[in-house]
């Protein structure tokens, strides 16, 4: 069975969504998402996340079918104590932080060029290790390293 | 019997899955409430490569039968995202 051990969880926002429908190689990096969602020894099928608040209030940014974006990242139930908070950046960036204290204890949040900056500028966001918010060709390298993990361990079992 | 459970037992549901090959043949090695519609189906799957994504339907109510899989390829993801 091809289960790999990936060094950060993925969550993503519908900004980061859009951004990967805009790109040339949209399939190529969507075909990625879903495998790496698929081999996650720790987390399979919940390694890639996105928030149901992010994805109710954000949707209409995306233009493809729920199911399409459960390929590649599952819609997760907001915690309940995320209604503590209001912004949907502060909700994200909280319900990663809350994801770390888990194996693999680091998360990449995947989002836009232009929503990383907002990110990073949230005050909850300081001081945070082990949440790394990435965008455009960073993002673009991490799904590529995740995959190559992918595809070592299927060559070994092939 | 109370009147708001009667019928509950016949409800099925359609789930649309991503699962690799080796995972669904393991889950269906494993638990006993799996079932494919057809053993074609079972053979099909158990012929592709290891590390193959399929997209699998699924009908859950008492049991869980595999209705059909077919390996994600571009075709299938450009009807998905668009081309």
């Amino acid at each position: 069975m091809v289960s790999v051990v990936y060094t950060h969880r993925l969550i993503c926002d519908c900004e980061f969504i859009r951004w990967i429908l805009e790109q040339e190689d949209k399939h190529s990096l969507f075909s990625k998402l879903m495998h790496i969602k698929g081999s996650s020894e720790q987390w399979k099928k919940h390694h890639n996340l996105l928030l149901l608040s992010e994805f109710k209030k954000n949707k209409d940014i995306i233009s493809i079918e729920e199911e399409s974006i459960g390929a590649i990242f599952k819609i997760s139930e907001d915690p309940q104590f995320l209604q503590n908070y209001k912004e949907q950046i502060t909700k994200n960036l909280i319900f990663s932080i809350d994801l770390t204290d888990e194996r693999p204890f680091k998360c990449y949040i995947l989002t836009s060029p232009d929503y990383e900056k907002k990110y990073r500028e949230n005050t909850h966001y300081d001081r945070i290790t082990s949440v790394e918010i990435i965008s455009g060709e960073r993002a673009r390298m991490v799904i590529k390293d995740f995959f190559t993990a992918f595809e070592i361990e299927r060559q070994s079992l092939r | 019997m109370e009147l708001s459970n009667f019928g509950m037992e016949t409800e099925e549901s359609i789930l649309v899955e991503f699962e690799l090959c080796d995972d669904l043949i393991e889950s269906y090695n494993n638990n006993k409430d799996i079932g494919f519609l057809d053993l074609n189906i079972k053979k099909k799957v158990e012929l592709f490569p290891v590390g193959t994504l399929l997209k699998v339907t699924k009908k859950i109510g008492s049991s869980i039968k595999i209705l059909s899989a077919n390996e994600v390829d571009d075709t299938l993801i450009s009807s998905m995202i668009g081309k």
